[in-house]
């Protein structure tokens, strides 16, 4: 039997710390630490969300202010106020772009029942045309955006027609009938004279 | 003895694993990860050191948790065969040194052994069948005495009934006589 057979190999370098590291605590601390940092982001995303949501509403308030300006102003009469108006509703155009972007989308109430999820009364008013509980128009238009309702709106909602009004309107509606009543013999005997 | 490098998770860096376990860019601690890494070479060297110790059965064992690792490290099943060999388990041996040249053909010291353990094999069987042979010869050789033995009792026996019966035939014939 020869040399060949003893145990004279080299042996491997392992780093003694590495020899005598406990992969199975190094993998427990490590999860740790991932739940530590998922936690932590998560906190910081819904932060974030707040933080976008604030700068999002003062965008929308500013181009309310806007809106309210421009409307207000009425007709320029002089060129240089002209292009004052102009300036301003460019800069609105730009917070609109700018919500859009953001993909805050005004909330359509108007025309619509009321919806109480997305909007607030702010008032009534009896409309003859329009049935109650369907908003008239908007005192604040509502928004909202992908995290769900940035804005409520505030509307004034139709409470139907007002009692004289209703009354008036049914003699209103007896006097059209009577008089499309003489309208249709006053045709029929012209048609007869005619032939 | 080849050298053992790792990517750092963290931060992509090259870590020379044979000599440091902390990454050299971002100065993480990677020993968890190198000792998942080196499991092989860690069971390999104390299966070496047992087996310079003479602990042959857990050297064994040793190696074969290494193999379980890292089934292509050709070292331990070098180092196994040696181990084989030096228990004359030829047959074990001679598997382990062909695992080995299947891995690494190109390794001279494989080959070697391979060489010496199919010569120590081949003179074991020559030893075995020359102690088979003489025990047979010698069980022969007690079987043809048993039977020489057999032989000669066999003859005593039927010369003495034999001389009895005749001393016997004898005494009878002297009785008659007096009478």
């Amino acid at each position: 039997m020869g040399r060949t057979f003893d145990f004279e190999d080299p042996f491997y370098p392992v780093p003694p710390a590495a020899v005598d590291a406990n992969p199975a605590v190094a993998i427990r601390d490590l999860l740790y630490r991932v739940a530590r940092l998922e936690q932590s982001l998560g906190e910081q995303r819904v932060q974030a969300i707040a933080d976008m949501k604030e700068i999002l509403l003062e965008l929308v308030s500013l181009s309310d202010d806007i809106t309210n300006i421009v409307e207000r102003w009425g007709v320029a009469t002089k060129a240089q106020e002209a292009a004052l108006i102009g300036s301003v509703i460019a800069l609105g155009r730009k917070i609109v772009a700018t919500l859009r972007h953001h993909r805050v989308e005004p909330i359509d109430t108007i025309g619509q029942p009321l919806d109480p999820e997305t909007s607030d009364v702010a008032g009534t008013e009896a409309n003859e045309h329009v049935p109650a509980g369907v908003v008239l128009r908007e005192v604040q238009v509502g928004y909202k955006w992908p995290q769900g309702l940035l804005r409520r709106a505030r509307v004034i909602v139709s409470s139907g027609p007002a009692p004289n009004a209703q009354a008036e309107e049914t003699s209103g509606v007896a006097q059209a009938q009577g008089s499309a009543d003489e309208a249709a013999t006053d045709k029929h005997t012209s048609q007869t004279n005619e032939r | 003895m080849n050298e053992l490098t790792l990517t750092c998770p963290y931060c992509g860096g090259i870590v020379p694993a044979n000599t440091t376990t902390i990454c050299p860019d971002c100065h993480e601690d990677l020993s968890p990860l190198i000792h998942l890494e080196s499991e092989h070479l860690i069971r390999y060297n104390e299966g070496l050191a047992l087996a310079r110790e003479g602990r042959l059965e857990e050297a064994k064992a040793c190696l074969a948790a290494a193999l379980a690792h890292k089934e292509s490290f050709a070292p331990a099943h070098i180092l196994l065969a040696k181990i084989h060999a030096k228990e004359q388990r030829w047959p074990e041996a001679q598997a382990s040194i062909k695992r080995a040249l299947e891995l690494a053909p190109e390794d001279e010291r494989a080959r070697l052994l391979a060489e010496e353990i199919q010569k120590a094999a081949q003179e074991a069987e020559i030893r075995r069948q020359e102690i088979a042979r003489a025990r047979r010869a010698n069980a022969e050789r007690l079987l043809a005495a048993s039977q020489r033995d057999a032989l000669k009792a066999f003859g005593l026996g039927v010369g003495l009934t034999a001389f009895a019966a005749l001393l016997i035939s004898w005494l009878g014939g002297g009785k008659k006589r007096h009478g």
